[in-house]
């Protein structure tokens, strides 16, 4: 590991460090060439923290989340970078390794959580698999008293163990992908848009149940979603992406209050606050870039209407502004005193 | 809509999110995409070209080899020369102008076969799939029917109890092939219908005949065209059998009837190797034709394929790709 970042922030206060994920570029090959979906994106995730990333469609959210697991379909490709896992480098891992660490190590609720439950087998057949896959001495019957008490952890009832998922409700069912997520006790959970099919009563319901079960068992979160006052709510730090990069990391109260980058501001003036006073919504004007060419400079430029002649030929470099505050935006200049701080 | 805050291509949603209206890629010109997807998927360019050329032979065979294909023009099994270039068969009469005349009967009864097994099975089997129930199971007795009896042996029965002629074989080719599109449309309109695009055009009360025709037909073009090329595909070999059997009209030039003669003037006999192999291999090359086709079309159709074979290609090293995981290719950057 380098001492002096490159381009990230590389630690977090809280010590140690569980993922810590340096320089990760994955492109996508197309007919029209390579498409950098990741660019140079660099964060770490501390135990028991919630890491929440957040951007539009297409910024590079879930393709960053399935990299870790190494799940991306074709035409992906990782071309550079680490995730550091525990301090494996989970790029280097072969079949066997990755098989281990998968689920075990990092799990996953995947953003259509209705569809990745199988609709022909039992739930509790569902989740002893997962079990029995992977502790090969663990019987039928010991993996079916898992199950049901894995339901009691995500309040479901135990009578439900035999239904099959048509028979559950859209919330029940997220419990039960949630259940399996759990199965294996992983240090760290990602979760990919983990209610966004859900009503906002079950959501907040199933968000609370899993900051509890975050509390009781310990693990971290990488929390995915384009839902921010939900995001903002759960999370502990928070990384706002566009176009592939990170434009804006920091604790989560910090860039609610105090939103730097245009585009994080666009994004916090895009939805009403129930609490705070009135005010007009703005969105953010244009599109999100074209990634086969992806504009030169900052990549926000086009969009941004604080945009300068020379913002649209240099990139900016992500830099602590703040204690723990970081942005890739040429408005803001780096804290001198920043990288001397200890972590 | 707050039109004076918000510009015209940007949307908020409820939750909150900046939803931008859609940039339309500009992309090749409407209906030509298509022909180039097909000229950029090698099987498919392949495929493609080899159907063409015998096409265009079947077309141009008065140009290509002028004078009367069942005309005597020298003596029996002649060896291939400058003159009788595939020589001549075992009455006398010139195997190029048989091969080349014999694509016309054998396309025509190919593609016609195809298209019109197609369309009944499209027919039996979307009507099986949209009304389900009674009709369904009516229709799918009849398809079961025809699937198990073994279509072979009826279709020569079928032939030599009907006049032999072009068109009672195209129509004995359908009678015994329309089952298999017939059931795999039925299973396509079966997952189909149940989308919720389906269910709006209900409740929006259109006819079932427009549901069917222009809701969910287009969503079926791959499977239609595929299972048609699979048709022809099996209508020009099986007109071959039935022609090399004899059961075809012995006086029409089909490669089907060409293998006919050869065998019963005895070519493997006498050693005439040249009055055989070219219509065999002419039967050979178009279903090799058409497989490849048939094969470059379902990656033309599924992104999914295509990718996977776009990606096989960046990755030249074999170890790389058979590992159940993302692969990681250090680049430069």
């Amino acid at each position: 590991m380098s001492d002096v970042p490159t381009k990230e922030p590389a630690g977090n206060n809280y010590g140690s460090t569980l993922l810590d994920i340096r320089d990760l570029y994955v492109e996508y090959e197309t007919a029209r060439g390579p498409v950098r979906a990741v660019d140079g994106v660099s964060f770490s995730i501390a135990p028991g923290e919630v890491f929440g990333l957040a951007g539009e469609s297409g910024s590079g959210k879930s393709t960053i989340a399935h990299a870790i697991m190494r799940l991306l379909h074709p035409p992906a490709i990782i071309t550079g970078g680490n995730i550091f896992f525990n301090g494996q480098d989970v790029l280097e891992m072969n079949q066997a390794q990755l098989e281990a660490f998968r689920w075990s190590g990092v799990s996953m609720v995947f953003q259509s959580a209705m569809n990745s439950l199988n609709p022909v087998m039992k739930i509790s057949d569902q989740i002893s698999d997962v079990l029995m896959r992977h502790d090969k001495k663990m019987g039928k019957r010991a993996a079916r008293e898992r199950a049901s008490e894995l339901l009691d952890v995500v309040g479901i009832d135990r009578l439900r163990l035999d239904s099959y998922p048509h028979e559950l409700s859209g919330g029940m069912r997220q419990r039960a992908v949630i259940a399996i997520a759990l199965a294996l006790k992983p240090p760290l959970m990602i979760m990919d848009e983990p209610t966004t099919a859900l009503d906002v009563v079950v959501q907040k319901e199933i968000m609370q149940q899993i900051e509890h079960l975050k509390d009781k068992m310990g693990f971290s979160i990488l929390f995915i979603t384009h839902d921010l006052s939900l995001m903002v709510e759960f999370s502990t730090r928070i990384a706002i992406m566009y176009a592939g990069e990170i434009v804006e990391l920091a604790p989560a109260r910090m860039l609610f209050d105090d939103p730097l980058h245009p585009y994080t501001q666009g994004l916090m003036n895009s939805f009403p606050s129930l609490t705070g006073p009135r005010r007009k919504l703005t969105g953010i004007p244009g599109a999100p870039p074209d990634m086969v060419s992806p504009p030169s400079g900052c990549r926000f430029h086009p969009r941004c209407d604080r945009c300068q002649p020379m913002h649209t030929r240099v990139v900016p470099q992500l830099v602590e502004v703040k204690p723990e505050h970081w942005v890739a935006c040429h408005l803001y200049e780096a804290d001198p005193d920043a990288r001397w701080r200890p972590r | 809509m707050r039109t004076g805050q918000i510009p015209i291509d940007v949307e908020v949603t409820a939750v909150g999110q900046v939803v931008p209206a859609p940039v339309v890629a500009p992309s090749g010109t409407g209906r030509l995409t298509w022909l180039r997807n097909l000229t950029r998927n090698r099987k498919a360019l392949l495929g493609f070209c080899i159907v063409i050329f015998f096409v265009l032979v079947a077309i141009f065979a008065p140009l290509i080899a002028p004078g009367d294909p069942t005309s005597y023009v020298s003596r029996p099994n002649l060896a291939p020369s400058a003159q009788y270039i595939f020589g001549t068969e075992g009455q006398g009469k010139d195997v190029f102008r048989q091969t080349v005349w014999g694509a016309r009967i054998s396309l025509t009864i190919g593609f016609a076969t195809g298209a019109l097994t197609t369309f009944i099975g499209l027919l039996i089997g979307l009507s099986a799939g949209y009304f389900r129930g009674k009709i369904d199971d009516l229709l799918s007795l009849i398809m079961n029917l025809f699937l198990v009896i073994p279509g072979l042996p009826l279709l020569v029965v079928i032939s030599a109890y009907l006049r032999p002629s072009l068109w009672t074989i195209v129509l004995a080719l359908a009678f015994t092939g329309w089952a298999w599109p017939a059931r795999i449309m039925r299973s396509q309109m079966l997952s189909l219908r149940e989308k919720d695009f389906v269910s709006a055009s209900i409740v929006s009360g259109e006819s079932n005949a427009r549901i069917i025709f222009l809701g969910i037909l287009p969503n079926m073009a791959s499977i239609i065209v595929g299972s048609m090329i699979g048709s022809v595909n099996y209508a020009i070999g099986t007109e071959a059998a039935l022609g090399a059997l004899g059961l075809t009209n012995v006086s029409d030039v089909s490669w089907g009837t060409n293998l006919y003669w050869a065998q019963n003037n005895a070519g493997l006999f006498v050693g005439a190797w040249w009055t055989f192999i070219p219509s065999g291999l002419c039967i050979a090359f178009v279903a090799f034709g058409l497989s490849l086709l048939n094969y470059g079309m379902d990656e033309i159709t599924n992104p999914r394929l295509r990718a996977e074979r776009d990606l096989n290609d960046v990755l030249k090293d074999r170890t790389l790709r058979n590992i159940r995981a993302t692969p990681v290719v250090r680049r430069s950057h």
